[in-house]
């Protein structure tokens, strides 16, 4: 059986769609909104909705339609945390020797840049994270985002000038 | 210079590193360069969410099985709300326009008089209620009587006593009204009143009194008395059935009367004192040739002797 007469229908089928595309969205809503929480229920809704409209939707649809109604539920989403993001209390140093911030307390740095984050638009937000904690290219986060490399681009270059704007000490 | 980092999302660039070699060893000699530094790897610290996909799957299977259910439930609920809504302000509105009745009422044993907007006197006999506006009052003197009650009428506009076997409208007077079962009976006692039922409409003078029952027919008679002989706990019969009598022993004493056997179509007239349960009870059935059986202090059955 190829892959285009398969039924999204099909427990196996629906199964590694799930396993496939689950965690991804939900990093992708992580970042967006900063609730781990928030991000499960819209990932357990996005597929739930993909589960009823089966029989409508081709296999290679489904990740674009998952993505689609994520996005629109978080459309619906003002929410936005101040502080969201957990870190690891290592004792290694960040802050790199040479820099002014010597100084400054390694937690109040942590706190300060985790408010920032925290205050990012959240298109900004998803795409600097998406970046840096993914690790993923421009082009892997405009395919997620449903946007342009170059918008992407714009984002990130907002994202920084916002985070350096938002710790003055630095 | 210091704005270079502003234009072309050089930053952006920079960081994929799509900038020229030039670019790059400019920026990074600057002293923003460390900023941006230390904000790029204090952000590769922030931990990530454990999403355990395998967990999450057997939970999404599950939670799949209730979706199709849980989404109308939601409209339902919205439609319910909605409904409602519109129930508690088509009630605020009625509110508005149907004014609020107030209802007194007497358990047995209990006899209650009160005094009405108008300065009317009404007594409630025992077992009986009486149903008013208190803000129409004034205006609209009406109520609605369920049992029997004396009313001392004070001078003004039409008094109307509605009950559900005839109307009794006065202007200022003093009688009683016994609505119970389908019996209607009005003394007057002073003035006049009128009494109206869908069949007939009479109207009686002080000293005198009407009755109707089942077949609405209107009986007019004489009284002697000033005021109704309940107003000092006793209560008159005249040519009335043994049950109404029975019925008025279970009232004015909180009791049960079984009547087995008896006859209780027979007319009874009399009396009995609404304080002693014993000497009431001979009173009303040792004429009859009835004997009594105390059950217990509350029941009593009646035999013929």
């Amino acid at each position: 059986m190829s892959e285009n007469t398969k039924s999204v229908c099909e427990e196996k089928v629906y199964e590694q769609l799930y396993r496939d595309h689950a965690e991804k969205i939900y990093f992708y809503l992580y970042y967006k909104f900063g609730d781990s929480e928030k991000a499960r229920d819209i990932v357990q809704d996005s597929f739930a909705k993909l589960w009823i409209n089966c029989s409508k939707i081709v296999i290679k649809a489904a990740k674009s339609f998952l993505y689609k109604v994520a996005n629109n539920s978080s459309i619906n989403e003002l929410r936005q945390q101040k502080s969201f993001l957990k870190y690891q209390n290592t004792n290694q140093k960040t802050i790199t020797n040479e820099s002014p911030e010597y100084q400054m307390e390694e937690k109040e740095f942590m706190e300060r840049l985790n408010i920032a984050i925290g205050n990012l638009k959240s298109r900004q937000r998803e795409v600097f994270l998406m970046s840096r904690m993914e690790k993923k290219t421009y082009k892997e986060i405009a395919e997620i985002s449903g946007i342009t490399v170059k918008a992407v681009e714009k984002r990130m270059q907002l994202a920084l000038l916002n985070l350096r704007k938002s710790i003055p000490n630095l | 210079m210091s704005d270079f980092k502003h234009k072309n999302n050089f930053l952006a660039r920079w960081l994929e590193g799509e900038v020229s070699e030039e670019e790059r060893k400019r920026f990074e000699a600057s002293k923003d360069y460390l900023a941006f530094k230390d904000i790029l790897n204090a952000t590769e610290r922030f931990e990530r969410p454990v999403f355990d996909v395998e967990s999450n799957l057997t939970a999404q299977k599950e939670f799949n099985k209730t979706y199709n259910a849980k989404k109308p439930k939601v409209v339902q609920l919205k439609l319910f709300l909605s409904a409602a809504a519109a129930v508690v302000l088509i009630l605020i509105g009625l509110r508005i326009f149907i004014p609020q009745s107030t209802t007194i009422r007497t358990e047995v044993s209990q006899i209650k008089t009160l005094t009405l907007p108008d300065n009317s006197q009404v007594t409630l006999n025992a077992g009986s209620s009486i149903e008013y506006v208190p803000k129409d009052f004034l205006t609209k003197r009406k109520l609605t009587l369920k049992g029997q009650a004396f009313f001392k009428v004070a001078k003004g506009s039409t008094f109307i006593v509605k009950t559900k076997n005839g109307d009794i409208s006065v202007l200022g007077t003093q009688f009683d009204v016994n609505a119970r079962e389908y019996r209607l009976e009005v003394h007057c006692f002073e003035g006049r009143v009128q009494v109206d039922n869908d069949k007939e409409s009479v109207i009686i003078e002080g000293g005198k009194a009407v009755r109707s029952g089942r077949s609405k027919k209107m009986l007019q008679f004489e009284i002697q008395d000033q005021e109704p002989t309940w107003l000092n706990g006793i209560s008159t019969f005249k040519e009335v059935p043994l049950k109404q009598v029975i019925n008025e022993l279970e009232r004015q004493f909180g009791i049960t009367i079984q009547s087995g056997d008896i006859d209780t179509e027979r007319m009874f007239t009399g009396f009995f004192e609404n304080k002693d349960l014993n000497s009431a009870i001979k009173t009303c059935f040792e004429p009859m040739n009835i004997n009594c059986i105390f059950i217990n202090s509350k029941k009593i059955k009646l035999v013929n002797k």
